[in-house]
């Protein structure tokens, strides 16, 4: 039951949203009377409840996907629908222009209660048309090799938009490495996240096929990786480039090894 | 680009509306605003697209073929079932297109116009602003990949390299469709999924909230205004956690989850809560109901693994307040079965995980 309670809490968030909901549905409970919006509006939403606390329904669900995703259950509650129409049920019952001020007024309630999804800190201006970093389109375009693949090892701010943005762009290891999905260690990961000795970063870089390592300019390596030479600097980052992996066209990543 | 951008339109618009015009006109004797009965088909239509994209994309990945020979595939068949619904629409149904054509537009009050604006500005934010999300990495990437590669979830998106079939993904191949767009309209899947997607993903949750406003109220066009306006707000501010379905719908609209959570469902209640209106009126259900309620189904399967099993125990709570209402079997009974053949795709998660 403490699982369910706290799913209920991280859905529940910042605001009131989800109290606008208890009091909506409270008070359709008593003022509904159609039968079939009594249905949408009361007798659903209260059996999704009911089958959302009920720690067998959990057990069950945690079976087949996991119980991280448990909380989709309640995308099957109409919340919205439930407060929409409950605030026009209560609004229809004045009249006049006070009618005008009450709409007014509870959207003022509604904009209180939730968040304004554009001021969310993950919400940023769109710089380009891929609505990705331009950091990252100015390095996926140097990179980038007509016609093959290569391989680049990139920080891990750049991770989870390389390869959005050019598939053709593999990276040595990715997100599932920052989740802490996999429990197997990665040695070029630790290399690069410890001591990050520019020997032993070339060393392993080149052992896993890295045609280019790239690093901000305020973590450069003091001495240049072993096989790898300077190759540009774009953006604040510095671009080593491996001197023993080809990037022609038609040669293999490891051919020259 | 225009090129590109206009085929997008058409594909994301145009196709939909087409698809679902069979499903939306209204019984001989009622009549319904051509605005309703646009957003019906829009809908509908956007349900039965994904629904046939479904099976077929995952019998292609699992049959390991070329995405681009899937995708004509399914586009030459979605195009022939198009022309021959409209075919039969024009044959059987055409004293009920004379009424709808003959029905006038909606009337709009002050607060329709201020929920039209507050929409509108949602849709123009979502070329402008962009969600930083995790998840992209996988979804976006996998959509890109097959682009590029003609290949699907043969590659692992996070790195590149050569992967084994992951069945958790594979068998709600939401960003095939991505692809496919991308593929049609020669605008990168990057694009794609993050500026050329999302708005119609938000017009298709506007429209079946416009749908759900028009049931509820009828002719009272006023009350269905303020209902109109009242969703937009909470809506727009919706983010007060990251898992409820606005904040999928503004932040991640082209994850298949997103889809599920602020289309797929929303058009399964609406469409269910008809389903009761008709009962109350008939005790019985049409034909298009049973159909819509199975594809569905489908189209949840399409956007989450576990979208199909999501979408039948929505159904299954529906037929369970019927039954207990009108204290009736058959109707319920049917519903629910009608709702269960996606359920498929998740046994085979199950047996194949």
């Amino acid at each position: 039951m403490s699982e369910i309670i706290s799913i209920i809490k991280n859905h529940m968030g910042v605001g009131f949203v989800s109290v606008l909901f208890v009091m909506s549905l409270a008070y359709l409970i008593f003022a509904e009377k159609d039968k079939a919006k009594r249905c949408l509006f009361v007798h659903v939403p209260l059996i999704l409840l009911a089958a959302f606390l009920c720690p067998i329904s959990l057990k069950i669900y945690a079976k087949v996907s996991g119980s991280i995703t448990y909380y989709r259950l309640l995308w099957l509650i109409p919340v919205t629908p439930v407060i929409a129409y409950a605030a026009v049920r209560v609004v229809s019952e004045i009249k006049g222009f006070k009618q005008n001020l009450c709409i007014a007024g509870l959207a003022l309630l509604f904009a209180v209660s939730g968040r304004l999804i554009y001021t969310d800190i993950y919400m940023v201006d769109a710089v380009n048309i891929y609505h990705m970093p331009a950091t990252v389109v100015d390095i996926c375009d140097a990179l980038h090799v007509e016609g093959r693949e290569v391989k680049a090892l990139v920080p891990d701010e750049m991770q989870q938009f390389v390869r959005q943005y050019d598939p053709c762009i593999h990276i040595p290891y990715g997100r599932e490495y920052m989740m802490n999905m996999f429990l197997e260690e990665d040695e070029l990961k630790n290399e690069m996240e410890g001591e990050r000795r520019p020997y032993e970063v070339g060393i392993l870089a080149t052992q896993r096929g890295c045609h280019y390592i790239v690093v901000p300019w305020y973590q450069r390596f003091d001495t240049l990786p072993e096989y790898y030479e300077e190759y540009t600097i774009i953006d604040g980052y510095i671009i080593y480039k491996n001197v023993l992996l080809s990037t022609e066209v038609g040669k293999l990543q490891n051919d020259d090894l | 680009m225009t090129e590109g951008i206009l085929i997008t339109i058409a594909l994301e618009i145009l196709f939909p509306v087409l698809a679902g015009f069979i499903f939306a006109l209204p019984e001989k004797e009622d009549t319904l605003p051509k605005s309703v009965f646009l957003a019906k088909a829009y809908t509908s239509g956007q349900i039965v697209l994904f629904a046939l994209f479904q099976p077929l994309m995952v019998f292609a990945i699992l049959k390991k073929m070329e995405f681009s020979r899937a995708s004509r595939f399914y586009l030459i068949g979605s195009l022939v079932l198009i022309a021959l619904m409209i075919v039969l629409m024009i044959i059987k149904m055409r004293d009920r297109i004379k009424s709808v054509l003959k029905s006038p537009f909606r009337k709009v009050s002050f607060w329709g116009i201020l929920a039209f604006v507050s929409i509108a500005f949602m849709i123009v934010m979502s070329f402008f602003k962009t969600y930083m999300d995790g998840d992209d990495a996988y979804y976006v990437s996998t959509a890109t990949q097959t682009a590029s590669s003609d290949t699907m979830y043969l590659t692992d998106p996070y790195t590149g390299d050569a992967s084994l079939f992951q069945y958790r993904y594979l068998l709600a191949p939401f960003p095939m469709w991505i692809s496919m767009l991308s593929r049609f309209s020669g605008i990168r899947a990057v694009a794609m999924a993050h500026t050329f997607f999302p708005w119609s993903m938000m017009l298709l949750a506007f429209s079946v909230m416009y749908i759900l406003a028009y049931e509820l109220f009828d002719a009272k066009a006023r009350k269905a205004d303020i209902f109109m306006f009242f969703g937009s707000i909470l809506i727009m501010f919706g983010d007060y956690s990251i898992y409820s379905p606005e904040n999928f719908l503004l932040a991640r609209s082209r994850q298949g989850k997103a889809a599920l959570a602020s289309f797929v469902i929303p058009f399964l209640t609406v469409l269910l809560f008809t389903a009761v209106k008709e009962f109350d009126k008939k005790k019985k259900l049409s034909l298009p109901k049973y159909l819509l309620i199975m594809l569905t189904g489908f189209a949840g399967a399409l956007c989450s693994t576990l979208g199909g099993a999501l979408c039948v125990a929505l159904t299954c709570v529906f037929a369970l307040c019927i039954m207990i209402r009108y204290r009736k079997l058959l109707t319920p009974v049917l519903m629910a079965l009608c709702s269960m053949p996606c359920l498929a795709f998740m046994v085979l998660y199950i047996l194949r995980r």
